[in-house]
């Protein structure tokens, strides 16, 4: 047992001294935990603060009069904490050639006859008062931008028909939001936290542990071991503990940010939620050495790796749901386990994102699992270099 | 042509500089071509009450719209995912049921309840729009763009700094560890000779892998380029120089290839996420849009649109930046050139 021990820790010491595995099995996911919530923490959460849109305002008339309410709007709008930033312009010309060349997402044009249009158009309930909205084709945040601008004057037409008229109906909206369980609402730090844990445990999978295994073999180095008493399944044994270990002060790193910097609580210390993660850890390691049974060459290994890894990170719906992919692509989703252990995961936390159902979500994985297991099984002499 | 033979033969440059991009073309064509790529997205729709608001959807044209005779009902497909946006109405009541977390769809949602909301307000109460909104689409380049247009400029130009990034590093990282620059110090090999066959080899794979963007994202996405050729090609020489330069300002700062790589790596991380190619950097906060305008990648974006005719930039813009990451290139390609083979 005592030697046992030695050869894993030494194992696993040789592991951790390289650079590269203390960045992307430590490092990196901690640092993509930040750059997710970072980037997407405010417009998943639904909070617009911080979002703004540069718009340019061009009016080829001061407004007064009923006109003033239109300047009202846009007071209100490109206040501080609204979704625009205002830039005015005497000329179209200039602000279109801003727009086109992305000083601008946007430009609000008020034509000349606007105030008498607004006068004519409140007093005798007759008429429009037309604005134009010029924006990029294509550019995604000129499109929402515009689209939003739309819907303010939209608001603003029913707030004076809402003054207007003393039986206005107001519509009650309530949202049902079927992913997250009701009575929390969505947290996308929390919703995040199983895609980077398993981003992390497949790298330590895929990458750490088939080109571990390759590299000894290829290098010479098993050779060596072989001549001193320890037996192959010693070997592998020290090699699947060294890599629970690494994911085990990952996932530690991992969970001491969420709590202490995101303030995700309760769900991720679920005893299910953890026995999810442990059931990825043995799905995806299963995965990498079937890996290791299918490469002879670390070159082939890293190739497979690489690809294997972004495949089932970008397709297993780690980060973004897959769900709506088209079904040219969408039956890989079906065929990755990622799919089924980041849903299950989640499903432990309350979200319900993927229409599968609890008990594909643990049956497809398993499957994996044992396929993945048998492959390495019949392989075990060629993977483990002592045939 | 060594260095040639030696780039194709080895299995791992060639997955990363010409495969590898085309994996992240497909991946990221799905998730960020927007809906222009692909059908309408769904909206489940349960009336209770008199009032029909079957036809105001219908107007938008923006919907595949689906009816349901229950609540129930509705309720399965969104969770499903057999339809984006589930409304159930009685009305006065109206309902809206989602999924949560899909990012690539929250604004179509938000903007959705929004607007769908006014529509029914407006057409119950009978209100008449009094300020009009008309929506002008511009063109900022040469053609009219599509979001897949902008989604694969933004693809290649990440490729690009890819190529560029990682194999100075591997040539100037891996040679030195492994001792090869040694070797060719003893030979009459000139530093300029290894520089210039080294990354001319480099190029070469560059431009290959553009080109298997290009048809592959004009056949899977049907993007509507119109590349003008000469300025493509300036662009990609520039862009792969200045990339280059920033893989070799790694090498110089960390000694180990691998250090350099995971270093490159990270850069390449952030500039995906940050650098306002498949994210609006609307969305992002101010202290990070400050990062996102000192990110070269940025800027070699707007070269490549530039010359795909989706934007047009100023002309001494495009001089300013096509020089500047030229020189950069050129001068570290020198210097670290002359350094490891006159100094090794």
């Amino acid at each position: 047992m005592s030697r046992m021990w030695r050869f894993t820790s030494g194992l696993f010491k040789n592991e951790i001294r390289e650079f590269q595995v203390i960045f992307w099995s430590l490092v990196f996911p901690l640092l993509l935990y930040f750059i997710l919530t970072s980037v997407f923490g405010g417009v998943a959460g639904g909070d617009p603060q911080g979002i703004s849109f540069k718009i340019g305002i061009v009016r080829e008339e001061s407004l007064s009069g009923f006109g003033k309410i239109l300047d009202e709007v846009i007071g209100g709008i490109t206040a501080q904490g609204g979704p625009f930033v205002e830039t005015t312009y005497d000329d179209l010309d200039k602000a279109l050639d801003d727009l086109k060349r992305g000083r601008l997402d946007i430009v609000l044009v008020i034509p000349k006859g606007t105030n008498a249009k607004m006068a004519g158009s409140l007093m005798l309930q007759a008429g429009e008062v037309p604005l134009q909205v010029h924006y990029v084709s294509g550019k995604e945040s000129s499109g929402i931008a515009a689209n939003i601008l739309g819907e303010i004057m939209n608001e603003v037409n029913l707030e004076i028909k809402r003054r207007q008229d003393t039986d206005y109906l107001d519509i009650v909206t309530t949202n049902n939001v079927v992913s997250a369980q009701q009575e929390k609402g969505f947290d996308y730090n929390e919703y995040i936290f199983p895609g980077v844990a398993l981003m992390m445990i497949l790298s330590v999978s895929l990458f750490n542990s088939p080109m571990g295994l390759i590299q000894y073999r290829v290098s010479g180095t098993n050779k060596k071991l072989y001549t001193t008493p320890l037996k192959p399944l010693e070997y592998f044994s020290a090699h699947f503990v060294k890599l629970v270990f690494t994911m085990l002060i990952s996932l530690v790193l991992l969970y001491t940010i969420a709590l202490t910097v995101y303030r995700v609580q309760g769900a991720i210390f679920d005893p299910l939620f953890i026995l999810s993660l442990i059931f990825s850890m043995l799905v995806s390691v299963s995965f990498g050495l079937m890996i290791a049974s299918f490469a002879k060459k670390l070159s082939t290994a890293t190739v497979l790796g690489q690809t294997l890894y972004q495949v089932m990170m970008f397709m297993g719906g780690l980060y973004f749901p897959i769900f709506g992919l088209p079904w040219g692509i969408r039956w890989l989703v079906y065929l990755l386990p990622t799919t089924y252990l980041v849903e299950l995961s989640r499903r432990i936390m309350g979200y319900n994102i993927a229409p599968i159902s609890m008990t594909w979500l643990i049956v497809v994985p398993l499957i994996w699992l044992v396929f993945s297991i048998s492959v390495f099984a019949l392989n075990f002499r060629k993977v483990m270099g002592y045939e | 042509m060594a260095f040639a033979k030696e780039a194709f033969r080895n299995k791992i440059e060639v997955f990363f500089t010409l495969f590898f991009p085309l994996l992240f073309l497909i991946l990221f064509g799905f998730f960020f071509s927007g809906s222009d790529g692909f059908n309408k997205p769904g909206l489940g729709l349960f009336q209770s009450g008199e009032f029909d608001i079957k036809p105001i959807i219908e107007e938008t044209g923006a919907w595949y719209l689906v009816m349901f005779d229950s609540e129930e009902g509705l309720q399965a497909a969104v969770e499903k995912g057999e339809v984006l946006l589930g409304v159930s109405f009685d009305g006065k009541n109206m309902k809206y049921s989602y999924q949560e977390g899909d990012l690539s769809q929250r604004s179509t949602i938000t903007m959705a309840q929004s607007s769908l909301t006014a529509a029914v307000e407006k057409r119950l109460n009978n209100a008449r729009s009094i300020i009009t909104l008309e929506k002008v689409p511009e063109t900022a380049g040469r053609v009219t763009a599509t979001n897949a247009d902008y989604t694969m400029s933004g693809v290649i130009a990440i490729s690009l700094l890819s190529a560029g990034m990682f194999s100075v590093i591997s040539v100037f990282g891996r040679y030195r560890k492994r001792g090869v620059l040694k070797r060719f110090k003893i030979t009459p090999v000139k530093p300029l000779t290894f520089v210039f066959g080294s990354t001319l080899t480099r190029f070469m794979v560059s431009f290959i892998s553009i080109l298997l963007i290009l048809v592959a994202s004009t056949v899977l996405f049907k993007t509507t380029f119109d590349v003008n050729w000469p300025l493509f090609i300036i662009s990609i020489i520039s862009s792969t120089l200045g990339m280059m330069a920033l893989g070799l300002f790694l090498t110089l700062i960390f000694k180990n290839p691998e250090t350099a790589d995971t270093a490159a790596s990270i850069l390449m991380v952030i500039m995906i996420f940050l650098a306002g190619i498949y994210f609006p950097i609307a969305f992002l906060p101010n202290y990070l849009r400050v990062v996102s305008s000192m990110l070269p990648v940025k800027y070699v974006a707007e070269l490549i649109r530039h010359s795909l005719g989706i934007e047009v930039i100023p002309l001494i813009n495009f001089i300013i930046l096509n020089v500047a990451l030229s020189l950069s290139g050129i001068l570290l390609l020198y210097f670290t050139g002359r350094r490891y083979l006159k100094a090794v």
